[in-house]
């Protein structure tokens, strides 16, 4: 931990890592997380770990595609509703 | 009828607009806003409603009964706005709300009730799973999906909507009914737990830990 920056609160960053790889810190906070991120190989560290599982997540969780009939059933029983 | 017949021997020009030409325009535009809006986001409402089902027919239903319902209240949609997130509502409420009765499962806990509550303000980063390993990379798709489904469908449901469709904190809030800081603190809880399973499949495969 980077002990030389008084400032530097690694837990206060580490709360925000998520928040920062959802995109919900604003322009502001995520130009200030970064900095703090910079100054700190730990909390970098940690960043990356966690950056690397919601990448890790997005690539292997299965995808899966409705049958290309589904939309079509839809719109007939749609239109069943419509004339009922 | 006299009026109407006076108006016409005047040869006044009047629009008239009959109930039957009326309706089939609202049709027309409801089956519009159907296409241009709704029907595009049917593949990510049949992954996320397999998610939470593991049965492609019950997924098909969920479905079904998402763009029924959303057809039916379709008044209380405006147009233009989020309608990815106005379905992914509905769907989630119609699994809730019927598929979780049908499947006539023993109803489980509640996790967020035996688990003691975090304020979110308050999370402490728990990860240990160094996600850098090959080992970890090694893990495949089934592995993975495996892991998922394990979760308690509350946690995987936050998984699905944030890491998979990448909704914002306030979008999942009003598509799960739950407050913001409740997403976050179930959100950090769901990823710790599944980065325990995940470990529990990489230990088999050789994963080396250093800590914890």
């Amino acid at each position: 931990m980077d002990s030389s920056n008084k400032m530097h609160d690694c837990s206060d960053v580490i709360s925000k890592v998520s928040l920062a790889l959802d995109g919900e810190l604003s322009d502001h906070e995520a130009r200030e997380f970064l900095v703090e991120l910079k100054r700190c190989s730990f909390c970098l560290d940690q960043y990356q770990i966690e950056q690397s599982f919601k990448e890790f997540l997005c690539n292997k969780i299965q995808r899966r595609e409705s049958n290309p009939g589904l939309a079509n059933q839809i719109r007939m029983k749609i239109a069943q509703i419509s004339i009922e | 009828m006299l009026k109407l017949r006076q108006l016409l021997t005047n040869n006044t020009q009047i629009t008239y607009i009959c109930p039957v030409e009326k309706e089939t325009g609202l049709k027309n535009k409801k089956d519009e806003l159907f296409e241009r809006e709704f029907y595009p986001h049917i593949n990510a409402l049949y992954n996320f409603a397999f998610h939470l089902t593991y049965h492609e027919e019950d997924a098909n239903d969920l479905v079904q009964d998402t763009y029924l319902k959303a057809y039916r209240f379709i008044n209380s949609y405006e147009e233009g706005t989020n309608a990815k997130a106005w379905l992914f509502k509905i769907l989630k409420n119609a699994f809730i709300n019927e598929y979780r009765k049908k499947s006539k499962q023993p109803s489980k806990v509640d996790y967020e009730d035996i688990v003691t509550y975090q304020d979110a303000d308050d999370l402490k980063y728990t990860g240990y799973l160094d996600l850098r390993q090959d080992v970890v990379q090694g893990l495949i798709g089934d592995e993975v999906t495996h892991a998922i489904n394990s979760l308690p469908v509350d946690f995987r449901t936050v998984i699905l909507l944030c890491d998979i469709e990448g909704f914002t904190y306030e979008e999942m809030a009003k598509i799960i009914d739950i407050p913001i800081g409740t997403v976050r603190s179930r959100l950090h809880r769901a990823r710790e737990t599944l980065k325990t399973l995940l470990m529990d499949y990489a230990k088999k495969m050789g994963y080396q830990t250093d800590s914890k």
